[in-house]
């Protein structure tokens, strides 16, 4: 009888060094997996080296977690699916989880589609994804875990328990538990605040720049 | 005037003999591009302009000024090739990081007057499944980027592409 779910590769997708949604939503689904769980990370921030290549071969569950770029997969992660395509067997499973900066954990859906073609392209095992909005929160578990981000903690806790039975997820979506308008205000403020640290004032924001030949 | 972002390497262009007027601009790939790195300068640094140096850079401001984004890409299981999403990434400073609300759900405002005229063509072996996901992830896009109106074609091969470009 085939034992779930072998070695699994923790793969952040995210082509940020530090501190990504991505990295703090593995991180939180890390410490809810068994304790003596075999894990290979994997970070792909940019290219896809032959190292992490020969790894993700060798992983029987893969779980990829990335941002939501344009709709889609990141380019950088794109480009790293399509040099793994033929490297992958048909025994591996293929689990997503996808976060955006929408409210809405739904908006992730055709890119957790592509994540499909890709295994089926791949020819291993695609086992679904879910899809988490408010992704300006997901570095925040230590203190809305409790709080907003429960729903996503739940989600979280089921998919550990649906990668060790080995079970399919098809899509699911889930977001933090806040109004909307709460979270649209919050991250605009962030966004007015990080300006005003890179010395801009709020209008800035607005700028409209010519490009090089309309100059 | 039209901005053309497209895979195709120089004697596919070439071949394609697609129509192209003195103010398009042609976004193709010379080795240079780098991936986007997440870091929003383009919305809180430099607002509509990204802060990679490579010769990309501009691709927000190109939009601003743009009527068309004609998007001509191998199907990639469903997406755009590496290269052209990889473009579209680097391309977000064309919108405002502020949010609106379309049909119920959060999107992102607009920084610019403009509207586009967004075609997408996607070329190569693709499946039904991998079409309708492109369909799909193009509609999308339309919506974040404010365009009016969106059309989408897929063609087997490169030598139908000039019948697909009015």
């Amino acid at each position: 009888m085939k034992r779930y779910p072998g070695t699994i590769a923790l793969i952040c997708g995210s082509p940020k060094q530090t501190g990504s949604s991505s990295a703090a939503v593995l991180d939180r689904l890390r410490e809810k997996l068994p304790e003596k769980t075999p894990i290979t990370d994997i970070h792909i921030a940019a290219k896809l080296t032959a190292e992490n290549a020969e790894l993700l071969k060798s992983c029987d569950t893969l779980l990829f977690a990335f941002p939501l770029y344009v709709d889609g997969i990141p380019g950088h992660l794109l480009r790293a699916l399509m040099q793994l395509e033929p490297l992958m067997r048909s025994e591996q499973r293929v689990y997503g989880i996808i976060n955006c900066g929408f409210f809405e954990g739904r908006q992730c859906q055709t890119a957790a589609r592509i994540l499909e073609n890709w295994a089926a392209r791949s020819s291993c095992n695609y086992m679904g994804a879910i899809g988490l909005g408010t992704g300006g929160m997901l570095t925040l578990f230590d203190k809305y875990g409790e709080g907003p981000l429960k729903p996503i903690e739940t989600r979280l806790t089921a998919l550990v328990a649906d990668i060790i039975s080995g079970q399919t997820i098809g899509f699911e979506h889930t977001q933090a538990s806040l109004p909307k308008i709460v979270y649209k205000l919050a991250v605009e403020m962030n966004w007015r605040r990080s300006a005003k640290r890179n010395g801009l004032k709020s209008a800035d924001l607005k700028r409209k720049p010519l490009p090089p030949s309309r100059q | 005037m039209r901005i053309i972002v497209h895979d195709l390497c120089s004697p596919e262009w070439q071949a394609a003999n697609i129509p192209v007027a003195e103010q398009d601009v042609i976004v193709s790939d010379d080795g240079t591009l780098k991936n986007c790195i997440g870091c929003f300068g383009c919305w809180v640094k430099t607002p509509g302009i990204c802060v990679i140096h490579d010769g990309y850079q501009h691709m927000g401001a190109y939009l601003g000024t743009a009527d068309t984004l004609l998007l001509i890409s191998r199907n990639c299981c469903g997406s755009q090739s590496p290269f052209v999403k990889s473009v579209l990434d680097r391309s977000i400073g064309y919108i405002h990081p502020n949010f609106r609300t379309i049909n119920g759900e959060m999107h992102h405002r607009k920084r610019f007057s403009n509207t586009l005229k967004l075609h997408a063509i996607f070329y190569g072996d693709q499946t039904d499944f991998e079409k309708n996901t492109a369909e799909a992830l193009v509609q999308a896009q339309a919506v974040n980027l404010a365009a009016k109106s969106v059309k989408v074609d897929f063609i087997d091969t490169l030598q139908q592409l000039s019948g697909v470009i009015a």
